[in-house]
């Protein structure tokens, strides 16, 4: 944990084995430190705190209250005013630390993590930006510049205004992890969500990162394991597409055709199945509620990179529990794209 | 009946569409451009026919091969078998037959395919009829055709999963690297086939033949003269020795799928053309086959590379789906140098020696009569006691036969017979795409007369004097650097790619034996351009662009 002197919240901490407060960590860092700290295969991740967002606002004079305003001008500030030295010193320590980890590159997946967001009963879902494959220093910059700017969105600031959260303070934090590069992605339910059976656990997958699987606009293979690890069923989808980084220097993400002869094989072995519902039943244990988990495989091995309840199984007590969800990333949603798009759009 | 006939015979030829036919039978340009012989025709009427049925039904294809000759033209096609089965469900099983196949096409070869060609071609080595008496000479008929339709079944068993391996792995890449066909079967060259194998040991032998000092007797004496006067000197007598070797090992083809024709055994003369062709060219094949592996491992390695972003399972798929296609490529000239070329070769040479009695009993003036025959009248011919009447009907058969066969090959036979071919739908399978690539796209028409369209073959443009060679016999004329122009060119043609500049054929499509040959050589080839050998003139400069599949007369 990096200090900021005089006990003052860090500018960056590094998740682990601890819970870190939303306050300072926003929704996701705090859901995502839950997740390692309940001993999930995470990848590695950072959280520039809510104090840095603070002391940059300080820096550039965003806390008057007229600059709330006008969110367009805020946004250019953002985008462009001068980077306190403390916080030009913090980006590189966390850019050059996620360097030396093992793996071929460098490829960061940076969130918003604001502090309202996924605070229970508002979900805030898609408002803030996600900028995926992240392969420099200066890149790093740029998207967290992105990220702390998507605060001042026109959505962001029309939906705390609906919310009637204009007096409030609002802060952000920025979430940055190793992006895992899946080969298989999966969504899994610890319960079989359509008929409750607590025996089975479904899984989803297809090939590539997750967007296909959550998306909806693919054909996935269906997969029901039951509590022994026992294939009860495999459904083979078409899998029409898959989802690829773009290669380096590209820092974004492509859709591909799954070739036909591939559209007809299993996305996962067998027992890569049992594996991984084994894993999703213990976590669901952890969590003391029925899961819907996020994951993918990538060279053999399982990362999980968000878990939440069940929403089909909720009644109105299980509404709390959202409180409970748990996030990493990547987890390209759909949602995401079509709001950011609605965003360009709107007049 | 050959004792019944009165020697006159029908009319010759006969209207094209007179034969009644069912569906549409094509003219197989590709592989029978010139007329058959009879005997030739009844052993592709069987055994070929034999073995495509046995083939097709392991694979579970819904299809059965017609044959048939008019005019010594041989048109064959496939239709539907019936009754009609399900055939969704047959394509089903039919395209998992192929991929379990394609996934053990060495492993298969190695183990099962090729232990049993061996084991027939020694059979057929060791056949000789010439002091059996009629019935065992009978028998011996018998087990030939046995031996041949077993070939062409392994023959068939081997082809379909072997081209629906290349068209897989084409289309395979097409989708997740994208590039043309020929893109993809940059990935397939140097397989160190038995074709490229035979073309580098013709290349020893003009080694030898330039160490032992014979450049200038090989640059100096026409090709027909060369045996007798290598024959006058010590060292003339030391290269004979090692052609001799060379024909042992490679000698058992022919320029084409007739078993009429003589072996290079029975004539090297084309062989020791070729020598003098890599004399005055200087082709080191051993270089050239370096180089081609050598391109192709670089080709390997940059589409791995483009794969890097995909899924491991995109990654092995990509790779198990080139080694299958490497090992189809390889197999390509693998089992056409020991079913087609030796095979056949031998069969030949078995059936020449049942020409042997009849010579004796001077029913025939030649053994190699024996081919101007079919099937059914060699049987005849051995069951028969010689009566005078015998000879007169026999020897008048043949040379009714053999004036046929020369006013056959004036003629133009037609694309099709039957119905008309039907628009060329989208193939429902990779096997049945594959066969579309391998016969290449209906012949296209150009207005332009300086143009002539047809399929790329093999990467790159050349522009160069044609030499236009209807047979082997044409082609042994083909000098270093110029562009060989024929209707379809055999593997044993391919020792000319050494030399030539670029090849043009007017049959074919990229998995058609030229373009495969082609591109394992590096040169430039356009294939099925239609009317080349009728619109180039030997002599002529014309560009090739087989990249385009085009051809530009200037």
């Amino acid at each position: 944990m990096a200090r900021n002197g005089n006990g003052s919240p860090p500018y960056f901490i590094w998740l682990g084995e601890h819970d870190v407060d939303r306050a300072i960590a926003g929704g996701k860092g705090a859901s995502l430190a839950r997740l390692l700290s309940l001993g999930v295969p995470v990848p590695e991740a950072c959280v520039l705190t809510t104090a840095a967002w603070e002391a940059f606002a300080t820096s550039t004079g965003l806390q008057s209250p007229s600059a709330k305003d006008d969110p367009a001008r805020i946004r250019a500030l953002v985008a462009n005013a001068p980077m306190p030295s403390p916080l030009v010193d913090a980006i590189s320590h966390i850019y050059q630390r996620f360097e030396v980890l093992p793996g071929a590159h460098v490829s960061l997946a940076v969130r918003s993590s604001g502090t309202m967001e996924d605070s229970g009963s508002l979900s805030f879902a898609g408002l803030h930006d996600t900028i995926l494959g992240v392969r420099s220093h200066a890149g790093l910059e740029i998207a967290i510049r992105q990220c702390w700017a998507s605060l001042w969105s026109d959505r962001a600031v029309d939906y705390r205004r609906a919310a009637r959260l204009v007096d409030e303070n609002p802060s952000i934090a920025v979430v940055i992890q190793q992006v895992v590069r899946p080969d298989v992605s999966f969504v899994l339910f610890t319960v079989d969500p359509v008929t409750g059976n607590p025996d089975h656990t479904v899984i989803t997958a297809t090939w590539g990162l997750g967007e296909g699987v959550v998306s909806g606009r693919v054909t996935p293979d269906h997969i029901v394991v039951d509590r022994d690890g026992r294939i009860v069923r495999y459904v083979v989808g078409a899998k029409e597409f898959m989802t690829l980084e773009d290669p380096p220097p590209g820092e974004g993400t492509r859709q591909v055709p799954v070739p036909r002869v591939m559209q007809g094989l299993r996305a996962l072995t067998d027992d890569q199945a049992a594996r991984i519902a084994s894993i999703g039943q213990s976590l669901a244990e952890k969590l003391g509620f029925p899961a819907d988990i996020e994951g993918g495989i990538a060279d053999g091995q399982v990362w999980l990179f968000q878990a939440r309840p069940i929403t089909t199984l909720q009644d109105d007590n299980d509404v709390a529990r959202a409180r409970l969800v748990v996030s990493s990333i990547p987890s390209i949603r759909h949602e995401d794209h079509s709001q950011r798009k609605q965003e360009r759009t709107a007049p | 009946m050959i004792v019944e006939s009165t020697g006159t015979g029908t009319a010759f030829p006969v209207d094209w569409s007179s034969v009644s036919v069912t569906g549409t039978l094509t003219h197989d340009r590709m592989h029978f451009p010139h007329p058959i012989s009879p005997l030739g025709s009844s052993l592709a009427e069987t055994a070929f026919v034999y073995g495509h049925r046995n083939a097709s039904r392991e694979y579970h294809m819904v299809m059965e091969f017609q044959t048939i000759t008019i005019n010594h033209y041989r048109f064959d096609g496939v239709l539907p078998s019936s009754p009609a089965p399900d055939i969704a469900e047959q394509g089903r099983l039919a395209e998992d037959a192929l991929r379990d196949e394609i996934g053990r096409l060495l492993e298969r070869w190695h183990a099962e395919h090729f232990p049993s060609i061996e084991a027939r071609l020694r059979q057929l080595r060791a056949m000789d009829p010439r002091d059996l008496p009629a019935t065992g000479q009978l028998a011996m008929l018998d087990e030939i055709h046995r031996i041949a339709s077993d070939l062409w079944t392994i023959y068939f068993r081997i082809v379909f999963p072997m081209t629906t391996a290349i068209q897989a792995f084409d289309e395979f890449y097409g989708e997740v690297i994208g590039g043309s066909d020929q893109d993809a079967q940059a990935l397939l060259v140097g397989t160190n086939s038995k074709s490229v194998i035979a073309g580098i040991a013709l290349g020893d032998l003009a080694g030898s033949a330039h160490s032992l000092g014979l450049e200038q007797l090989f640059a100096t004496t026409p090709v027909e003269e060369v045996m007798s006067q290598l024959g006058q000197s010590e060292s003339g007598r030391a290269f004979l020795g090692q052609l001799d070797g060379f024909l042992e090992e490679y000698g058992l083809r022919s320029d084409l799928f007739d078993i009429a024709t003589p072996t290079w055994q029975e004539d090297p003369s084309f062989a020791l053309a070729t020598v003098a062709s890599y004399l005055r060219s200087g082709y080191d094949a051993r270089a050239a086959q370096m180089e081609a592996a050598g391109k192709a491992d670089a080709a390997v390695t940059e589409a791995r590379e483009q794969l890097a972003a995909y899924p491991e399972a995109v990654c092995q798929q990509f790779d198990m789906m080139l080694q299958a296609a490497r090992q189809a490529a390889f197999l390509q000239e693998e089992h056409n140098f020991y079913i087609d070329q030796q095979g056949l070769a031998l069969v030949r040479l078995v059936v020449l020696r049942f020409g042997n009695d009849p010579v004796r009993k001077g029913l025939l003036a030649s053994e190699d009569h024996i081919f101007m025959l079919t099937g059914d009248e060699v049987r005849e011919l051995v069951a028969s006691v010689p009566t005078p009447e015998l000879r007169s009907n026999v020897m008048d058969l043949v040379s009714q036969r053999q004036r046929e066969m020369e006013i056959a090959r004036t003629l133009e036979p037609p694309p099709f017979v039957g119905q008309p071919p039907e628009e060329p739908a989208g193939a429902s399978n990779p096997s049945l795409r594959g066969m579309a690539n391998f016969f290449g796209a209906p012949p296209q028409l150009s207005d332009d007369p300086s143009r002539i369209p047809g399929n790329p073959g093999s990467r790159g443009s050349v522009t160069g004097v044609a030499r236009v060679a209807r047979t082997l016999d044409d082609a042994k004329h083909l000098r270093p650097g110029e562009i060989l122009v024929t209707t379809t060119t055999m593997p044993p043609w391919t020792p000319l790619f050494g030399v030539a500049a670029a090849v043009v054929t007017e049959t074919g499509g990229s998995l058609s034996h030229c373009a495969i040959v082609a591109r394992e050589y590096g040169i430039p080839a356009v294939v099925g351009a239609w009317g080349a050998t009728r619109r180039i003139e030997t002599g002529q400069q014309i560009t090739v662009d087989g990249t385009k599949g085009v051809i530009t007369l200037h």
